[in-house]
């Protein structure tokens, strides 16, 4: 293997997608009579390609260790593509797959004039949010989150001539922004204590200097959290998550939910682990804290919702809540083991489900919302009144529906049982109690106004007796959620297998 | 860093101008006012720069925030002036929260800066980073120096680097979908 | 350590702003003064604790770079939500629930 064989196995998957981005709107460019649609399957492909590469990128970057490269010291630096990044990169990739795909029809009908540089921005996204998973170094990562963040304040407003949208877009902005300078801020504190921004060597920092400050840690931890907190709709930053997921097209709304989050906690766990372990019983209060108010906070608000997108949106902030009593929960065992020290015991599963409940959420949200879509485009209409008797005029899509939400409630043998089994047990094995005892509460609160969905689709008569035919597009997507929902729910072993190598991964990347 | 009398008489003079500047960008009635108070305000920044040693960053903050950033504001507040030239009166609400939200964040970063970073041994980063060391030895010259820069973004942080030109693609993309004329392509 | 309270200053008076002001540009120029103190920050911790190194520089161009672009995103949502609610007072900009 040469230098440039590792060179392009490092960056394979990010530049098949920056290839696709551009390649699009050179498309767009040059030939303006070529379909919206066509160029959303070719960002389909672009997003495919690359989840299939992700996670062979994972092993490749494991073999290129033993290679001798001048410049790979200086990837390394600020990327890990490891297997951890690999494996969150697949499930954005999925979502984006999922969202690509579910949209096509939407766009169509609403967004034509711009489909190109949705589906560019779409493109763009994806890539940053697999920096975002693999950065290593506070400036990447810095540049990761707002690359993401730009992207997505573009898409939200996209829609121009509709005031919801373009008000979601200046919503979404001014946290954001607001967010971005205080976690800057932070940031510089930890720059401060530490004189570097290398993730690894703050962790070394923290052993001979840190230590005698644990208030300055705290504090600057408490500051990033603002931006990563904000990407991932987290509690205390969740305000613009309803208005910004009701007012932008749905397809956005699809993209923030079922990726931009997973990205998120994603790299809040790689950030907590990989740079501040020594600081876990500092920031373990802090993670547990905002877990517990994410979970109540979403479901309880998501009860009223009458629209079904911000009811989602609702339902889709406790999820991040749920995922977060994972990383609470972490013990140290599970950073030994990511540390490339010791073995996993029995009962170090809260990492495990973590990164489990990360790929389920992402197949069973992007399903919810690509019905959503589907619903969107033939009914026009997003209440959810108007689901009344759904089962009857489009009986797959009432079907899968149903199936995506048991999953999110946590009812086997679908997927999100396992995951939600794993965080709550981790939870309390780590002597947290309360946080599963609140979790499992909030489960039930959910299975509320899921069910209430249900209800409407299943028990009430029909308002209107047409039936309506989806897109082959759009049941290419419900079919790659419905598999990933079920399969990993009836044969988890090798997800389980992939998420061991995945956490067993993190450290690889020592120079 | 620090030369002597001069130097301290210049890094008050130019920290009160900025804190003044500041002031009157988040009190002032005018927006135009407050967008040309900005304008100072980055001035001021740019020249603490300088007072650090940092000159290629003082050049480009006058570059990029004094003249973009600030006639990308004038811009913004002309196109959405419904008359050219009205003044746009200012309103503050909630000052109450606002003071009390700056003073309580003021007062943890003080009592950190006293307790915390005043008590960092001076130079204590200096063993760490091995990468760092290659970037430091290839420069051999003193910090604020161009070529250091130059060799820092185009080795050590060349990932970031390369980033963040999809980073202004991105941006430029976005901001002229944003801003066309809905309708109109 | 002096630069370090004046950008602690900057960064208050920022978010002063950030939170009183109703105008959306208004805002955006509070952010700014915040971006600016944290700029103020990284240059001066450089220089004083890691004096062999550029990172921090390094890290302010960077905070240069992206405060544009995000400005240059910022004002063009400006100039849409001008044309859409004639107004830039995010008070008025409410057809959801905020």
């Amino acid at each position: 293997m040469d230098e440039l064989t590792v060179l392009l196995g490092y960056f394979a998957s990010e530049m098949v997608l920056a290839i696709g981005g551009i390649a699009i709107l050179v498309i767009n460019f040059t030939s303006p009579n070529v379909k919206g649609r066509y160029l959303g399957y070719l960002a389909a492909c672009t997003v495919g390609v690359s989840a299939f590469i992700m996670p062979w990128q994972g092993w490749f970057v494991f073999e290129a260790q033993l290679v001798r490269s001048t410049l790979r010291p200086f990837f390394s630096f600020c990327l890990s593509p490891d297997m951890y990044a690999t494996y969150f990169k697949f499930a954005i990739a999925i979502g984006m797959l999922i969202t690509i795909l579910a949209s096509l029809d939407y766009v169509e009908a609403r967004l034509n004039g711009v489909s190109a540089e949705l589906y560019a921005l779409l493109c763009f996204a994806t890539l940053s949010m697999s920096f975002m998973v693999s950065a290593v170094e506070l400036i990447t990562l810095f540049l990761a989150i707002e690359l993401t963040s730009i992207a997505s304040y573009a898409l939200a407003s996209l829609d121009t001539s509709n005031p919801r949208s373009v008000e979601a877009g200046i919503k979404y902005f001014l946290t954001g922004a607001a967010a971005t300078a205080v976690s800057l801020y932070g940031m510089s504190l930890i720059y401060a204590f530490s004189g570097t921004t290398n993730l690894r060597e703050i962790l070394n920092m923290q052993t001979e200097v840190g230590a005698q400050f644990p208030h300055l840690i705290l504090v600057s931890l408490i500051m990033v959290m603002a931006s990563l907190g904000f990407k991932g709709a987290l509690v205390p930053f969740h305000a613009w998550a309803p208005d910004t997921y009701e007012g932008a097209p749905t397809p956005v709304t699809t993209f923030l939910a079922a990726a931009s989050k997973v990205a998120a906690v994603g790299l809040i766990a790689r950030f907590m682990i990989y740079g501040f372990s020594e600081s876990l019983e500092l920031w373990r209060p802090v993670i547990s804290t905002i877990s517990a108010l994410t979970m109540t906070v979403g479901n309880l608000f998501a009860i009223p919702q009458r629209n079904i997108k911000r009811m989602l949106a609702y339902s889709s902030i406790a999820h991040a809540g749920y995922m977060l009593i994972g990383l609470a929960a972490v013990s140290q065992a599970e950073i030994d083991f990511m540390m490339g020290k010791g073995l996993l015991e029995r009962t170090d599963v809260a990492m495990t489900g973590f990164l489990l409940y990360a790929l389920g959420y992402a197949f069973a949200t992007g399903g919810a919302f690509t019905v959503v879509l589907a619903v969107s485009h033939l009914l026009g209409t997003e209440e959810i009144p108007e689901y009344d008797g759904l089962s009857q005029r489009m009986p797959h899509l009432a079907w899968a529906l149903t199936i995506f939400f048991l999953s999110l409630i946590g009812i086997p043998p679908f997927v999100g049982f396992f995951t939600k089994a794993f965080v709550f047990a981790g939870a309390i094995y780590s002597g947290l109690g309360w946080l599963s005892i609140v979790g499992v509460l909030n489960s039930v609160v959910s299975g509320y106004y899921y069910l209430n969905v249900v209800r409407h689709m299943f028990l009430l008569p029909p308002k209107a007796q047409s039936v309506e035919r989806t897109a082959p597009s759009t049941d290419a997507a419900l079919l790659i959620a419905l598999l990933g929902t079920v399969v990993v729910g009836l044969l988890p072993n090798p997800f389980l297998q992939w998420i061991r190598d995945a956490l067993n991964g993190v450290i690889l990347m020592l120079r | 860093m620090n030369g002597g009398a001069v130097w301290w008489v210049f890094f008050y003079a130019l920290s009160a101008f900025t804190l003044f500047n500041a002031l009157l960008v988040v009190t002032g009635k005018n927006l135009f006012k407050c967008a040309l108070h900005l304008m100072l305000v980055f001035l001021g920044v740019a020249g603490l720069f300088l007072l650090q040693g940092a000159f290629l960053l003082a050049g480009v903050q006058t570059l990029i925030y004094t003249g973009g950033v600030t006639t990308l504001i004038l811009f913004a507040i002309m196109l959405s002036e419904e008359v050219v030239g009205r003044q746009r009166q200012l309103v503050s609400r909630g000052v109450s929260i606002g003071i009390s939200a700056a003073i309580c964040f003021l007062g943890i970063a003080l009592t950190i800066f006293g307790t915390a970073v005043a008590q960092l041994p001076e130079n204590y980063g200096v063993h760490i980073a091995p990468v760092a060391q290659f970037v430091a030895e290839a420069s051999h010259l003193p910090m604020g120096n161009v070529r250091a820069v130059g060799v820092a973004l185009l080795t050590q942080f060349l990932v970031p680097f390369e980033f963040a030109s999809v980073l202004l693609v991105v941006a430029v993309i976005g901001a002229i979908v944003i801003a066309r004329l809905a309708g109109g392509k | 350590m002096h630069y370090l309270v004046l950008s602690a200053l900057l960064f208050s008076i920022g978010i002063y702003g950030v939170l009183t002001r109703r105008n959306a540009i208004a805002i955006l120029m509070g952010i700014e003064l915040m971006l600016n103190a944290v700029n103020l920050n990284f240059v001066a911790v450089c220089a004083s604790l890691t004096p062999n190194q550029i990172t921090g520089q390094i890290f302010a161009a960077f905070v240069i770079v992206v405060a544009a672009a995000e400005a240059c995103i910022g004002f063009a949502l400006i100039i849409a939500i001008y044309r859409n609610f004639a107004k830039v007072n995010v008070d008025d900009i409410n057809i959801m629930r905020w």
